[in-house]
């Protein structure tokens, strides 16, 4: 109809796939020591955490720290699914992750541990020049 | 961007409906994520917001759904500013369905509601500023309806066609009568 109605029409999607996927890229082991990872496969709400585990054990993920060890706990209580990390300084963090998105937990999870919300590269912005070719 | 991340919204049916069995409102259907440290440890859990203008939130009541503006009793119109403007954003663009909260009908008629306010100049701060003025979208107009930017009337101007065809069709048949709609002209 005219270009305000293609703005309001374009900020209506909401796709968290992709800052999902850059979160998931940026993910980096090297401060943690290990990982608990604790769900109830009936619990209707495991689906982020599930995500999060496999991102997790991707291959790439996996060679930023080989000593990281994922441990995975599967319960048969109904309670809600959570992990637990524990970091090389002595800190723990405990994420209850029955509300949230899988991207909400990688973004959080690359927060505490002080790497970039979405990687090294981020997210790509529309004005910004284009990289210089090498 | 980023408070949107952080404002989740709350899946209304069941587990919602038995918690709030005791409350006569609803609770602000917004939840986020929270972070508390302990010592040494970080916990990162979702939480309800609580409103705090509690007695004036709709109230629930079970019927076929339970999205804000369904629970309303009047129909949102382009001239409810105060209330499209609470699922829009600062450009003027409106928030996604999974923020606001809506069902999928209601989301299409906000969107259109607010369209409609842009073009009558009712947010004149948040509109593009290459707004399309052009031809039939140059003034501000009135709006009977959500759906009348898609209603298309015809203008019927008497034109020699008309003319033409007023001979007498013969068998005693009337001349064929002027479009009631039809312009003075
Ligand atoms: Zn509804």
């Amino acid at each position: 109809m005219c270009l305000m109605w293609q703005r309001i029409r374009f900020g209506v999607k909401w796709k968290p796939a992709e800052m999902q996927a850059l979160a998931v890229r940026g993910l980096n082991l090297q401060k943690v020591k290990n990982i608990r990872v604790s769900f109830d496969p009936f619990h209707p709400n495991n689906r982020s955490l599930r995500e999060f585990w496999a991102a997790l054990s991707g291959p790439k993920v996996k060679t930023t720290n080989p000593q990281c060890l994922v441990k995975v706990d599967i319960r048969n209580d109904r309670r809600p699914p959570y992990f637990e990390a524990n970091l090389a300084d002595g800190h723990r963090l405990v994420f209850k992750t029955e509300h949230m998105h899988t991207m909400d937990i990688a973004m959080r999870f690359n927060r505490l541990l002080g790497l970039p919300e979405l990687g090294q590269p981020g997210v790509r912005s529309k004005n910004a020049p284009a990289a210089p070719p090498k | 961007m980023s408070l949107l991340l952080r404002v989740l919204r709350v899946l209304p049916p069941a587990s919602a409906a038995q918690s709030a069995a005791l409350s006569t409102s609803t609770p602000l259907s917004l939840r986020k994520i929270q972070e508390t440290v302990e010592g040494k440890t970080t916990t990162v859990e979702v939480v309800d917001v609580q409103s705090d203008r509690k007695q004036k939130l709709i109230p629930v009541r079970d019927e076929h759904c339970s999205c804000p503006l369904c629970r309303l009793a009047v129909k949102v119109s382009y001239e409810d500013v105060l209330i499209l403007e609470q699922f829009m954003r600062k450009d003027g663009t409106v928030l996604p369905k999974q923020l606001t909260g809506l069902c999928f009908g209601q989301q299409l008629r906000l969107e259109r509601c607010v369209m409609q306010a842009h073009w009558c100049g009712l947010f004149p701060d948040r509109t593009l500023p290459g707004f399309d003025r052009t031809g039939y979208k140059k003034y501000a107009r009135y709006w009977s309806d959500d759906m009348d930017m898609y209603r298309l009337k015809h203008n019927v101007v008497k034109a020699s066609w008309f003319y033409v065809k007023r001979y007498d069709v013969g068998k005693g048949r009337p001349y064929p009568k002027i479009p009631a709609n039809s312009a003075e002209t």
